[in-house]
């Protein structure tokens, strides 16, 4: 009985793996089943502690805050701004519509997840920014 | 003697007053729920997507493969609870993730975290993360319990075409 359970359990986890994949993959505003932040050569990774004693080296840098606006609304490191990379277009133009591409940007958005940090970090390489690093 | 525990079975099985209504309501109402919640999340996958990595619980490589997937399980679980196919692994599945849902919610809460929570399209009155927002998971999960304990079939197609259920 508990065979034959699971075994329907199995079917419906198939189909909705199957479909979604499937779905996914032929509608045109489908998205990237593995992101394409997974591949971290777009920016650098760097330490709380190693990014404190990089801030008081570099004092021209940016500071972007990554996580949605709640978590930042919480607590956030001094001097970070929220920049939510759902919104990247408008942050974008706000904040770094005249800021050359060589200045050292900090993402932070440590949480569990580290899904919006690297995001932001891609997009930003996308953009042109080449001294781009994430906190972690 | 073989008659008289023949009877106790038969007293033992005999099933509640109106259970094939309440059977009947309860896979109604879980179907059409979870069927209702999944069309706006597959109408619109990238929403979706920022919803669950709004959440800020799954690793990053897995964002997308959920929001790809998770309204497709729910969408079936829906399809085939109401048409009566394997309808205990479905009710199972649904409580599973109506157990997750709470489990996210309440874990946001606890984090202080206040924002749209994507279970329904964003003006309904079920969306938002709130204590409310539990409360009505939990009486999901209840509908589901009660569910699972009436309903012991694996395939009850029949049962839509007909309020008593054939045992």
């Amino acid at each position: 009985m508990w065979r034959r359970f699971f075994f329907d359990l199995m079917i419906i986890i198939c189909m909705g793996i199957f479909s979604g994949i499937i779905v996914n993959e032929l509608r045109a505003d489908g998205i990237p089943l593995l992101p394409a932040y997974m591949d971290s050569s777009f920016h650098r990774e760097m330490d709380l502690n190693a990014f404190k004693r990089e801030k008081c080296k570099n004092s021209c840098c940016l500071i972007f805050d990554a996580r949605p606006h709640e978590f930042y609304e919480k607590d956030h490191l001094m001097g970070a701004v929220n920049f939510p990379p759902v919104q990247f277009g408008f942050f974008h133009g706000l904040y770094l519509a005249d800021v050359p591409p060589d200045t050292p940007i900090f993402v932070y958005g440590r949480t569990i997840s580290r899904a919006c940090d690297r995001e932001l970090a891609y997009f930003l390489a996308l953009k042109g920014h080449k001294n781009v690093t994430v906190i972690f | 003697m073989a008659n008289v525990e023949r009877d106790k079975r038969s007293l033992s099985k005999q099933s509640i007053p109106c259970q094939g209504i309440i059977i009947l309501i309860l896979r109604l109402g879980l179907s059409g729920l979870f069927i209702y919640a999944s069309l706006s999340k597959i109408r619109n996958p990238l929403r979706f997507k920022n919803i669950v990595a709004n959440y800020e619980v799954l690793p990053y490589w897995m964002v997308n493969i959920t929001a790809a997937v998770l309204p497709w399980l729910e969408f079936w679980t829906g399809v085939l609870l109401l048409m009566g196919i394997l309808v205990r692994a479905c009710i199972v599945m649904q409580g599973s993730l109506l157990v997750l849902f709470i489990l996210v919610t309440g874990l946001n809460i606890a984090r202080g975290m206040e924002f749209y929570c994507g279970c329904f399209a964003e003006d309904t009155i079920a969306s938002g993360i709130s204590y409310w927002h539990i409360m009505f998971n939990v009486l999901w999960l209840l509908m589901a319990v009660a569910l699972f304990i009436l309903e012991r079939r694996r395939v009850s197609h029949r049962f839509l075409f007909s309020p008593n259920p054939a045992r």
